[in-house]
């Protein structure tokens, strides 16, 4: 898929701005706090519908006006399609997707997907499990829509679950004989637990699907830039042992399938109940997971060097990408913010002929020194100087920080 | 003060209404000082006559004039059906479909531990009497396809079973978080043809 145009709104440093990209390696060249990774912000949203830093509506409005819109063509193998994500201060976001408004940000996902990299994506691998939930959830919302729905539902159960935990629910004549301690309400929790266990096996089952065939691509990427070194191994680890022990995911079979996971949940659930009903908290289930990185057999956030920890996320990053074109037939967008300072000129390489020759890319940098020998003919290159984008451009005095 | 007391005090009681902010209460309360004076009061009486007229009926639990309410003394309806559902507004939607034949049962919300909302606080309890003669030999439950709606389902299943009375859901494939009013006609007329045991 390809983003043939951009046009952004009063969206942070950029007052009005058009950009027709390149349909492969696109080089946006600035010093630094010029506009670059907004520009990759905005590109996300229109993804995503939310910024990749993590930023509120709000901080993406250009200071001192009162909203703003991003909008842009995606050529896809089915048709064009127009998206916007248009934001007034105070007001909900609208998001419309060929003109029409859509009722649920959710409904953006899907038409532009896209794979960030940027230098905080080493969390991946040196960072908490949350991280990688987060990095799998968003991978598989952005192809599956029953994914991110049984999300969205897996998370209202949840607080719902723990709400009931920590407060035991009203006293309900009905089941007033099944109660464990003084106050919970079994009746009451036995309705969350089926759609803990029925919700959390769906979302269990795609991750661990996903995971495997992470596990193949991003191997195969990392046996490349290693040129078969090392061997990275990736394992989906599920929140479901005894007292919520994370366990490995079995490889595909009988036991792997749903059915199966739901009753293995269901009956480690119950066994839990007292320690849960003592936390006030759901100790089982996919909000817990993990997934392992590996790398010699060796875990990679405990073992692996600054290197190999960069190398691993990036062989993290390739396999999503492959991953996602696996799934819809067409290479999401790679945006590489930043991540060319911090890479060997090897892995840079490796990089762009591994992702460029195939995905339309857009990689920020201050210096065309970023770019490998032999890259810089085939990008596009733009200059982004103080919330102004211009094709090719002067050449850029090379003194900007890195 | 910058309206006369009468002004700002109908402001104030527009701006109690659910979504309606400020700004909008104000444009209602200056339209209603232009509005004929017989469009104000038979504004005033339309919403007098909904507290003084309207009440719950005492076997579904529906708002009505007439109490047992129209569906439920209705003969040409058929006894042996019972559909459950969270809202009067759900019912209305049901209605609507023009597919569904029986009687109602309104629980007056979905079970919800984060709004302290259990299964007392809903009209569950008068379900069940209601069961008790027989007559009823399959009851859909219609909740929301919201977690909070098959929380309720479940837990209403679960207590309707042991009789031994049929139980369905509708099907889902609505838009899901969203309200069973919401749903066009067709959609529901179909979920509700796609019901299954639960
Ligand atoms: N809401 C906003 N309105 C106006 N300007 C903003 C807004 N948010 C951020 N900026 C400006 O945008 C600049 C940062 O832009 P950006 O993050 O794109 O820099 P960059 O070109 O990626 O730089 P670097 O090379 O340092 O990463 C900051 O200087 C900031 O002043
Ligand atoms: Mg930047
Ligand atoms: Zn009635």
């Amino acid at each position: 898929m390809q983003l043939e145009a951009l046009r952004l709104v009063n969206f942070r440093n950029y007052s009005e701005q058009e950009v027709a990209p390149g349909s492969r390696l696109n080089l946006l060249l600035g010093q630094n706090a010029q506009g670059k990774s907004n520009l990759l912000e905005a590109v996300y949203l229109l993804a995503t519908g939310r910024s990749y830093r993590g930023a509120a509506d709000a901080e993406m409005v250009r200071w001192g006006a009162a909203g703003f819109a991003v909008r842009g063509r995606v050529q896809r193998a089915y048709g064009e399609v127009l998206l916007e994500v248009a934001y007034q201060v105070d007001q909900r976001k609208r998001v419309r997707v060929n003109g029409t408004d859509v009722r649920r940000l959710s409904e953006l996902f899907g038409y532009l997907t896209a794979v960030i990299f940027s230098p905080e994506d080493l969390q991946l691998v040196k960072g908490g499990p949350a991280h990688r939930r987060r990095f799998l959830d968003l991978e598989l919302a952005q192809i599956d829509p029953a994914y991110r729905q049984d999300l969205i539902d897996y998370q209202q159960v949840l607080v719902q679950r723990n709400n009931l935990l920590r407060e035991g629910g009203a006293v309900s004549a009905a089941s007033a004989s099944r109660r464990l301690g003084p106050r919970l309400d079994l009746g009451q929790l036995e309705v969350w637990d089926e759609q803990l266990v029925t919700l959390g096996a769906r979302l269990h089952a795609k991750r661990a699907r996903a995971v495997r065939a992470l596990s193949r691509l991003a191997a195969e990427a990392h046996r490349r830039i290693t040129a078969g070194r090392e061997t990275l191994r990736l394992a989906y680890l599920a929140a479901a042992g005894p007292g919520g022990r994370r366990v490995e995911a079995e490889g595909e079979g009988a036991e792997s399938t749903p059915e199966a996971f739901r009753r293995r949940l269901a009956e480690e659930l119950e066994r839990v109940r007292p320690l849960e009903a003592r936390r006030g908290m759901t100790l089982l289930g996919p909000h817990r997971d993990d997934l392992l990185l590996a790398i010699d057999g060796a875990e990679a956030r405990s073992f692996a060097s600054q290197g190999q920890q960069r190398t691993a996320a990036l062989a993290l990053k390739l396999g999503e990408l492959e991953f996602m074109r696996e799934e819809t037939g067409e290479y999401p967008l790679l945006l590489l913010d930043d991540v060319m300072s911090e890479l060997d000129s090897g892995r840079r390489r490796f990089l762009l002929e591994a992702a460029g020759e195939r995905a339309q890319v857009f990689v920020t940098a201050t210096s065309r020194r970023a770019l490998p020998a032999g890259q810089e003919e085939r990008a596009q290159v733009f200059t982004v100087e103080q919330g102004k984008i211009a094709p090719g451009g002067e050449p850029l005095s090379e003194a900007g920080t890195v | 003060m910058l309206y006369a007391e009468p002004i700002a005090r109908l402001i104030g009681e527009f701006s109690r209404l659910p979504g309606i902010g400020p700004k909008t209460a104000q444009r209602l309360a200056l339209h209603v000082v232009r509005m004929p004076r017989e469009q104000a009061q038979s504004l005033a009486e339309a919403l007098v006559a909904v507290k003084d007229r309207i009440i719950h009926c005492s076997i579904c639990g529906n708002i009505t004039e007439n109490d047992p309410c129209r569906i439920c003394t209705d003969p040409g309806r058929d006894p042996a059906i019972l559909c459950v559902v969270e809202e009067p507004k759900d019912l209305v939607a049901m209605e609507k479909t023009r597919e569904f034949r029986g009687h109602y049962h309104v629980l007056g919300g979905a079970i919800s531990p984060m709004e302290g909302i259990g299964p007392d606080d809903l009209r569950l309890k008068e379900l069940l009497p209601r069961l008790a003669s027989g007559e009823v030999k399959e009851v859909v439950l219609a909740t929301g396809p919201d977690v909070e709606g098959e929380a309720t389902a479940l837990y209403a299943a679960r207590l309707i079973k042991p009789l031994g009375i049929r139980v369905t859901r509708i099907a889902h494939g609505l838009p899901v978080g969203g309200d069973l009013d919401y749903v066009d006609e067709v959609t529901l007329a179909r979920a509700l043809e796609g019901r299954r045991e639960i």
